[in-house]
């Protein structure tokens, strides 16, 4: 419990650093975006503050050299290139390494620190004579940098700036200053004219206008005098802290009090002239103790105070739903969802017991209950669920980096980044993302040479997107590269024996190979990928997310991967069948329709598993010969039609008992061999019912039709 | 540095007016000599048009002039009005550099400032 702070530091620290590179990678595209520049320096800024408060000092210190770069950049002194950008993805890096040795108690590595900082300093402009002389002569005063000069609150400022009327004659540009303070924060001028001689008399070169300006900023008094350094004996120059920027000054000021506080009127003067019916400022006006500038000048101030408050107040808000979210362990998380599975199985049971005993109270209480753990199921799966666009930003960094190692040029582009899926699919999809991408970035797309000589761009596309199709998303993975060449494919499988020289392979069985354990089609193996071990572990790891995988591809154009995953692990909507008296589960998603099958019409198909429906012949799999069950069928059964992996296929089995929330509990270690079936789950009664794999049964019927037609030859 | 293409308009009524159509920019380089030319226009006419429609950008010391001249014009009892003051270069120096009003100044009254942009009535 005593390392609260520094757990809550660390999550925030890993979640500030995958923002960090999001923007880093995005400043890279746009080098002026001084948005993302104010990102990236916030996220910084947090982690060395942060770091520094508890405790994680290297973190802290190395932060902060380059915040103090990003400062720069922010200031318009030091300009972004990709190099910048490089060292400062590394200085991420680094930054992560370093959190990552706190976490595991290791040592960090300051030297790479050390290095980094070095580079980081070549980007810094050099110090100019005069500021070198002074931090000569004060060696002992910390070197001052804009972070020391700047706070975490607005403050507002009154700056009231008198420049002598001969100001003009050594060059100096007012409409400079002005924009100078304006880079500091928020500024509104107002110019005051009260020194305006007559047209006849006014020397058109002199200065008679004054201003105040009233400046909003992060920035200390220290820094705005800093604008007026080259002006100071030429000008009269007033600063006033109007509004620290603190909770608790919500009191609107009025414009008696403004003018007070500037010390242009006196409380009994307000006093006096309030007596009168008129406006206030009207009133001062007419009183003669002030003029219409001034008027002017306060009214400004009230806006931009009312302004501010304002802000504060709608930041206050918008901070009010933030305060009362919780960070909350994924362990609690998951163990709610278990909870709730849990829940829907007492309910489904106390539904059938509701049934059976004809008790119109009971079925009415079960019927609510019914009712509520859905909501209850729907809400907690919600609180899993995660935009995907997380996953995403850290392809982006893949794909640039493998670019890089590659000497190749990918423009990476990204769709339905907001698409939801549930925190655990997110996690487990992450490896078959990364072995498919590298594939493309390795295998697909060509050298920029080469795509050039092609007639295609030297510039290759990665594509990966996401998109929700009812229960699942649909992840696409595409690439505008040489694409897979069928004839190599086979010759390929062939050489490693998975495929004999008589099997004849349709386009589409030919991709499919490339799923097959230990295949590539690269010559050499290199350190990215062309192990034979990828695409094999992708289709596994997809298979245990009981999605499936598909390839297309076209030579010299590219290829595409499409992956269809589920929404969610952990509760389904399914289909309760019965063979023999033992339930069955079948996932809904996959289910067309269901149509019934007579001793008849499996004698007109002379022994063939296939079934007439509505005029098209639909080929089946009878589920009780499938998994070796005993006994005659009933002499009406029901084929349940499903569509897996492009394929129509009916799955026959004794009796459809009807739709079903599936609570998914794993079969354990014992069963892991058991490739047609994904899972189990407990029904209403007690009893178990296990999860069909489709597209395991599919493969197991293909690879039975295959033996089956060898034998006959 | 500013050019100015002077005209003499003859309002429907019969009123003469002078026209100055100014282009370019109005700084402290030239402003000498803009408010010769302004003094010379009034002396030479009761109504002084000063188009900015062509002005690029202005310094300070072109509003502080154009600030002084509009009450002299007034004190003499003749017309001048500032045309097209309002365009976004100008807006901007204008809010730039501060003369941006509400109720106008010390000197002059709301109705009376250049800098108030309450409407096509003085632009």
């Amino acid at each position: 419990m005593a390392d609260l702070p520094q757990q809550a530091f660390r999550e925030e620290a890993y979640e500030l650093l995958a923002e960090l590179e999001t923007a880093l990678l995005e400043l890279e595209e746009c080098p002026d975006d001084m948005e993302v520049v104010g990102q990236i320096f916030r996220a910084m800024h947090t982690i060395k503050g942060s770091g520094a408060m508890f405790g994680f000092n290297d973190i802290s210190s190395f932060t902060h050299e380059v915040e103090t770069v990003y400062d720069l950049v922010r200031n318009g002194q030091v300009h972004v290139n990709k190099a910048l950008v490089e060292i400062s993805l590394q200085a991420r890096d680094h930054i992560q390494n370093l959190l990552d040795a706190c976490c595991n108690g290791a040592e960090a590595d300051l030297a790479t620190g050390t290095e980094l900082i070095a580079k980081l300093q070549q980007f810094m402009p050099p110090p100019e004579p005069q500021l070198q002389a002074d931090t000569q002569l004060q060696a002992d005063t910390p070197p001052k940098t804009v972070a020391t000069t700047e706070s975490h609150e607005l403050k507002t400022y009154r700056i009231m700036f008198k420049p002598h009327p001969h100001i003009l004659q050594n060059g100096t540009k007012i409409s400079a200053l002005l924009e100078e303070l304006a880079d500091l924060g928020t500024c509104r001028s107002i110019a005051q004219m009260t020194r305006l001689p007559s047209f006849e008399e006014l020397d058109p070169e002199l200065c008679y206008v004054s201003w105040n300006v009233l400046l909003t900023s992060t920035c200390d008094e220290d820094a705005i005098r800093d604008v007026f350094i080259f002006v100071e004996d030429d000008a009269d120059l007033n600063i006033h802290l109007i509004d620290t920027g603190e909770e608790g000054e919500e009191e609107g000021q009025r414009l008696g009090d403004i003018l007070i506080g500037r010390g242009e009127v006196t409380q009994n003067d307000i006093d006096r002239v309030l007596a009168k019916s008129k406006r206030i400022g009207e009133m001062l006006v007419d009183a003669g103790l002030v003029d219409q500038d001034q008027i002017e000048a306060a009214l400004q101030e009230q806006t931009v105070i009312r302004e501010i408050q304002e802000q504060r107040r709608s930041k206050k808000a918008e901070k009010m739903p933030v305060s009362s979210s919780l960070r909350v362990p994924a362990e609690r998380l998951d163990e709610l969802v278990n909870l709730v599975g849990e829940m829907v199985t007492v309910q489904s049971r106390l539904s059938q017991v509701a049934a059976l005993r004809h008790d119109a109270d009971l079925y009415s209480i079960a019927e609510e209950v019914e009712r509520l753990t859905e909501e209850l199921r729907d809400s907690t799966l919600n609180i899993r669920m995660l935009p995907i666009g997380s996953t995403f930003s850290k392809f982006k960094r893949l794909v640039r980096d493998i670019a890089s190692n590659l000497c190749k040029e990918v423009d990476f582009v990204t769709a339905g980044a907001e698409t939801e899926l549930d925190k655990t699919v997110i996690e487990q999809l992450n490896d078959p993302l990364v072995h498919i991408m590298r594939n493309c970035m390795d295998h697909g797309i060509e050298m920029p040479d080469v795509r050039e000589a092609q007639g295609k761009p030297r510039l290759g596309t990665v594509f990966l997107g996401a998109e929700h199709a009812g229960d699942s998303v649909i992840i696409e993975i595409r690439d505008d590269g040489k694409g897979l060449s069928t004839a190599k494919l086979r010759e390929k499988a062939l050489a490693k024996g998975i495929i004999n020289a008589e099997d004849s392979l349709n386009e589409r069985e030919c991709y499919q190979l490339i799923f097959a354990p230990g295949f590539s089609t690269v010559e050499q193996v290199s350190g990215l990928s062309g192990r034979g071990v990828g695409m094999d572990v992708v289709k596994r790891a997809i298979a245990a997310l009981r999605g499936s995988i598909e390839l297309h591809s076209t030579e010299g154009a590219g290829t595409t991967v499409r992956m269809q995953i589920p929404l969610t692990l952990a509760i389904i909507e399914s289909l309760r069948v019965t063979i023999a008296g033992a339930s069955f589960i079948i996932p809904l998603t996959a289910v067309e329709e269901c149509v019934e099958l007579t001793y008849a019409d499996i004698e007109e198909a002379h022994g063939r598993h296939l079934a007439k429906v509505r005029g098209s012949l639909v080929p089946y799999i009878p589920l009780r010969k499938a998994f070796g069950v005993s006994g005659a069928a009933p002499p009406v059964q029901q084929i349940v039609i499903t569509r897996t992996g492009g394929r129509r296929l009916g799955f026959v089995v004794d009796h459809v008992i009807g739709e079903h929330q599936t609570v998914i509990k794993p079969l354990g270690p014992l069963y892991k061999n058991l490739r047609t079936i994904s899972g189990g789950t407990i029904l209403g009664d007690g009893s178990i019912a296990l999860i069909l794999d489709l597209a395991q049964l599919m493969h197991q019927a293909d690879t039975l039709e295959k033996q089956v037609e060898i034998e006959h030859e | 540095m500013f050019e100015i293409e002077k005209k003499t308009v003859t309002s429907p009524t019969g009123e003469q007016r002078l026209h100055y159509q100014v282009s370019g920019t109005i700084d402290i380089e030239s402003i000498a000599e803009l408010k010769r030319l302004l003094l010379e226009g009034l002396s030479s006419s009761e109504h002084l048009v000063l188009d900015w429609n062509a002005v690029e950008d202005v310094d300070f010391t072109a509003l502080q002039l154009m600030c002084a001249f509009n009450i002299y014009a007034r004190e003499q009892g003749k017309i001048f009005e500032l045309k097209n003051r309002f365009t976004p270069p100008i807006s901007e120096a204008i809010r730039r550099l501060g003369f941006m009003r509400e109720t106008g100044c010390s000197k002059e009254r709301k109705d009376h400032c250049l800098w108030v942009n309450s409407g096509a009535a003085k632009a």
